[in-house]
């Protein structure tokens, strides 16, 4: 038993410093405006280049910042994004292959104004989800195609490892009033830019991440997003300072 | 530290050979097309299916998939690819079933058919036959439209599919020979309320009664709507506390609308999110003048209808108490309950239980061959058990 701990520590040791030389090497320089879009292109295929280069030309017009400057930025963020997805994923999956639970979960009851995270995969990455507790039995969250949409605590169902639900440190109007905001943009589409959402408007096409930052930034001017940054990513409001673990799924 | 280099080497090649092994690719003799279903009569030897899919967050990619699995009669497992429909489900009618995706909706039987749909869906609610008008359906909780809330129903046969809507979010469903009964939440008025759906030429709604409660807040509902000649049933319980429960039955008598709640259940210092039904939407059903209801823990209750005594009848064998599923499925039919367990000591850790409600024994158990490889086959995405429909 003791010497199955000992590998376990130390596989999850090798894990992480081998995910964390990687990330280091994500801030490496991009060397134009096209490679730049190439790049961001092959972590995030589902925005167009034309609607990047929007984005990124209206930022660089209201921040005064270069676009090669918030290429850079975009590419940095979405690169330690996948990386952390990468690392998350790799030590749940050695946390399962030594006799963790493996399995699934509904996500369960919890009070208004909470969230629940869970890992998500894609065929390119794991960006991870969050969703938002409308009711302590209705989660509002935003899914891709779909867009915002509503679904019973009980019937959502996530992996047993990884998923976290946690509150907002803030009053309980302001948490009550952010869940209500997120039942108002209930059939809103489904927006696949993270890259650069936190630029764009509250309303309108969101994703998960979005939805939950938006409803804190207009209910309490709280800032769900662990490093600020162009985009918010759903590990970034999971680990925002404003938040706090209520329990794991 | 040469001793620490040697333990951390053997456990990452220990963790690749585990990765290996555990994430072994589907083989291409268990996948099926849906031509192949038909002309290898696939049917005629099936006992069970099973409907996997994709959650809606995994098709950021468009590459949500699910599987309609079939459970051979010799217990090896047959599958149909199909796009992902998180919630999805399998509807059985006479001599055929309907599968769905969120695109397609496929008729099996001596002839398959594939209808895609013009819009496609992301959320199931419940698949169905209608016997008296020969029809199968299928809801969605759809979303906000332009003018409100929009439940999208497909229903037809064979020959083709119509599509309406309910203009309703729906939290509950079930069915009756001609009617499907559901219960939707108007979450701004914070109430429950029973309708009646039909569909025939064209698609009807009628409302039945709102449901007598103080609030919906924290309240969960955790069965498919029952009904008999006098009364529908609905299970929906109350949160009191983050450990604490009770689950009531609801009857309301179909001619006065009269509404009565029974204590089922009450919860006291458990964890609550292990006690949800393996399915809520095939939870409970009527036999033998019992409502019966299983909860997540694998315990039985029953509802005697004349008496309105309330028992716990039995316990699943070794049931897990904990709040990690395994792809456990319920179905309830003709005196029996099916139950797809999971036991990761046994060889083929998935298999296939029926207990008798009358005896409150286990009649039968296979092993399901094959499952476990369908269930880990993909490398980046997780499938997770929506349905089971038990064929004989």
């Amino acid at each position: 038993m003791e010497l199955k701990k000992t590998i376990l520590a130390l596989s999850l040791t090798t894990t992480m410093l081998f995910s964390s030389a990687a990330s280091v090497s994500a801030n490496s320089s991009l060397t134009s405006t096209t490679t730049g879009l190439n790049e961001i292109s092959k972590l995030q295929p589902d925005i167009s280049k034309q609607e990047l280069l929007s984005d990124v030309r209206t930022i660089a017009a209201n921040t005064g910042q270069s676009e090669q400057s918030i290429l850079e930025q975009i590419y940095t963020e979405l690169k330690n994004n996948e990386e952390q997805g990468k690392k998350e994923k790799a030590i749940s999956a050695e946390v399962t292959a030594y006799g963790g639970s493996g399995g699934t979960k509904s996500v369960g009851a919890s009070t208004k104004g909470n969230f629940y995270y869970t890992p998500s995969q894609t065929a390119y990455l794991d960006h991870g989800h969050v969703g938002m507790y409308y009711t302590s039995t209705t989660i509002v969250e935003s899914v891709p195609s779909a867009g915002v949409r509503t679904i019973s605590t009980t019937a959502r169902k996530v992996d047993s490892s990884g998923a976290v639900v946690k509150s907002v440190t803030t009053s309980t109007a302001n948490r009550n009033n952010a869940a209500n905001w997120t039942n108002t943009q209930v059939g809103q589409s489904y927006s696949y830019n993270f890259a650069t959402n936190r630029q764009t408007g509250h309303t309108g096409a969101k994703n998960c991440s979005k939805l939950i930052w938006s409803a804190y930034k207009l209910n309490g001017s709280l800032d769900l997003d662990v490093n600020g940054g162009l985009g918010v990513y759903p590990r970034d409001v999971r680990d925002a300072k404003s938040t706090a673990l209520v329990r794991n799924i | 530290m040469k001793k620490l280099l040697l333990v951390a080497t053997v456990a990452i090649v220990l963790i690749a050979v585990l990765a290996f092994t555990k994430e072994k690719s589907i083989p291409d003799t268990s996948l099926l097309s849906l031509n192949e279903i038909s002309e290898k009569d696939i049917l005629e030897n099936t006992k069970a299916i099973i409907y996997l899919s994709t959650t809606a967050d995994q098709d950021i990619d468009n590459k949500g998939l699910s599987y309609g699995v079939f459970v051979q009669e010799d217990h090896s497992v047959q599958a149909l690819a199909m796009n992902g429909l998180e919630l999805g489900s399998i509807a059985v009618g006479k001599e055929e079933i309907l599968l769905e995706d969120k695109n397609n909706i496929s008729i099996i039987g001596d002839a398959t058919k594939k209808f895609e749909m013009d819009t496609p869906q992301y959320t199931g609610e419940r698949t169905g036959y209608l016997p008296k008008n020969e029809l199968f359906f299928s809801i969605y909780n759809s979303g906000f439209v332009e003018n409100g809330y929009s439940s999208e129903v497909r229903y037809g046969d064979s020959k083709g599919f119509k599509v309406d809507t309910i203009p309703h979010y729906i939290v509950a469903s079930g069915t009756t020979e001609k009617s499907v009964e559901i219960l939707t939440q108007d979450l701004e008025e914070d109430q429950f309320y029973l309708k009646e759906v039909t569909v025939d030429t064209e698609l009807n709604v009628k409302d039945i009664t709102a449901i007598q409660t103080e609030s919906t807040e924290n309240m969960q509902v955790l069965a498919p709507v029952l009904s008999d000649e006098s009364y529908y049933y609905l299970i929906i319980s109350t949160i009191t506390s983050d450990t604490s429960e009770t689950v009531s039955l609801y009857r309301i008598h179909k001619e006065s609308l009269k509404q009565e709640t029974f204590e089922l259940i009450n919860y006291k210092d458990v964890d609550l999110t292990a006690t949800i039904p393996y399915n809520y939407k095939n939870s409970a059903a009527i036999h033998n003048d019992k409502l019966f209801y299983i909860n997540g823990l694998g315990e039985v209750y029953s509802f005697h209808l004349p008496t309105t005594d309330v028992k716990k009848e039995f316990s699943l064998d070794k049931a897990s108490n904990s709040t990690v599923r395994h792809n456990e499925e319920t179905y309830f039919n003709s005196g029996e309950l099916y139950v797809l367990r999971y036991n990761s000591e046994k060889k083929e850790p998935y298999y296939l239980e029926s207990c008798s409600l009358d005896k409150g024994k286990l009649t039968d158990s296979v092993p399901i061959d094959g499952l476990e490889t369908i269930i880990n086959g993909s490398k980046n995405k997780k499938v997770y058990s929506y349905d089971l429909k038990v064929l004989k």
